[in-house]
């Protein structure tokens, strides 16, 4: 082999060691992913109507008696990947499989604006009382404990987050070469 | 002695091309690894685009109160409360989607607003507040979903939902696309490529 031809290869080879000796580009990928922080993957918008409820002895009455108010709130659940490391993940490069552990998802913004709260409607039949402005405050008041403890938790964004971060890391890390996906949730059953 | 300067200039004339070969070589290499990269993120994107398109989706769930009148004197209140879900329509997305900036650090990502996908409301989302006699329920029912529908774009466009969603599907692409190349990407809304099937037309009823 003539010398010309040895160099080229030396040289090649040794450019190519010197290119593949780069960092791990999966250190750089979870570095990443932890510095997104939060991944806000859902989002809920409601605008919301809620009536004054009837209590048992109400029924009975004759007439009705109807008071409608509305109001805004914006709901976002997602995964906090603050924390997300090498730990997270389980790789077996031969079999092309990757094996990711998220946190459990959460909800990280309600916002419901007071501002936003106005009556809508309102209808009292001539047998019955008109709505006395105390009552009218707490039906208000009371519009924001009903998102929180009954809308919102029945609304289920947590089980769609979930869905949606499974989907999110399928897809990048198919994008990133594996072709093997599986996303677990940690204290999953 | 002359045999010897000979000898080196020899080498010389073999080192030299070495050197520009390798050159050439490393420029052609650098060159492909790019396009490779842009052609990488658009295969990722345009194979997963129905996934994508569902993932950059918001869901507005809006209660509408409704008036209806059935006959002269027979009047109902009605509130209905359907849920629209915006998100992509990434059908058209291509590879002319894809733009690179002159230095090839940056990717350009174009996709339509968002707008609404789905819509939905079902018989358990509507509640009777009041209704006179005679008004019937169940021929007028379908009347008020339809009215329900145009009653939550509006209030979408109003409130400035699809705005938001938009927002939010382009920070989801943003995110899914930066983790997977080391260029930074841009993503850019143009313009809707198909007019949403959900069209705000009707007037207010």
């Amino acid at each position: 082999m003539s010398d010309f031809i040895r160099r080229i290869i030396l040289t090649a080879l040794v450019c190519l060691a010197a290119v593949s000796c780069g960092k791990d580009p999966m250190a750089l990928q979870i570095k990443k992913i932890a510095e997104m922080d939060f991944l806000e993957t859902t989002t809920y918008e409601l605008n919301y109507l809620t009536r004054n409820g009837p209590s048992e002895y109400e029924q009975y009455k004759p007439g009705k008696r109807v008071l409608l108010y509305s109001g805004v709130a914006r709901i976002t659940a997602g995964i906090d990947l603050s924390g997300f490391s090498y730990d997270n993940v389980e790789i077996d490069k031969a079999g092309g499989t990757i094996t990711v552990t998220l946190p459990q998802p959460m909800i990280s913004i309600v916002e419901i604006p007071e501002d936003r709260i106005k009556k809508e409607y309102e209808k009292v039949s001539p047998f019955r009382s008109s709505f006395m402005a105390q009552e009218k405050e707490q039906i208000k008041k009371d519009f924001e404990d009903e998102l929180r403890k009954k809308v919102i938790p029945g609304l289920g964004i947590e089980d769609e987050a979930r869905k949606d971060a499974r989907e999110f890391m399928t897809i990048t890390f198919n994008a990133l070469g594996y072709e093997n996906v599986f996303v677990k949730f940690k204290d999953e059953r | 002695m002359k045999d010897e300067r000979r000898k080196g200039m020899m080498d010389m004339r073999k080192t030299i091309p070495t050197i520009l070969a390798l050159t050439v070589l490393l420029i052609f290499c650098c060159c492909s690894k790019k396009d490779k990269e842009l052609q990488r993120i658009i295969d990722a994107t345009v194979v997963n685009k129905e996934r994508i398109a569902n993932l950059a989706s918001l869901e507005f769930h809006d209660d509408v109160l409704l008036f209806d009148r059935n006959g002269p004197d027979t009047t109902a209140v009605i509130i209905a409360r359907p849920t629209l879900v915006f998100g992509l329509d990434l059908k058209d997305l291509s590879r002319d989607s894809f733009e690179k900036s002159a230095d090839g650090d940056t990717i350009f990502v174009t996709i339509p607003p968002a707008q609404v996908i789905h819509f939905i409301c079902n018989p358990q989302d509507r509640e009777i507040i009041s209704a006179d006699k005679g008004w019937d329920a169940d021929r007028r029912m379908k009347v008020m979903v339809n009215r329900a529908r145009e009653a939550a774009l509006r209030d979408a466009y109003e409130k400035r939902v699809v705005e938001r969603a938009t927002q939010h599907a382009i920070e989801n692409l943003n995110k899914f696309l930066s983790i997977t190349t080391d260029k930074v990407i841009s993503v850019r809304v143009g313009e809707p490529e198909t007019q949403s099937s959900l069209k705000l037309s009707a007037p207010k009823g």
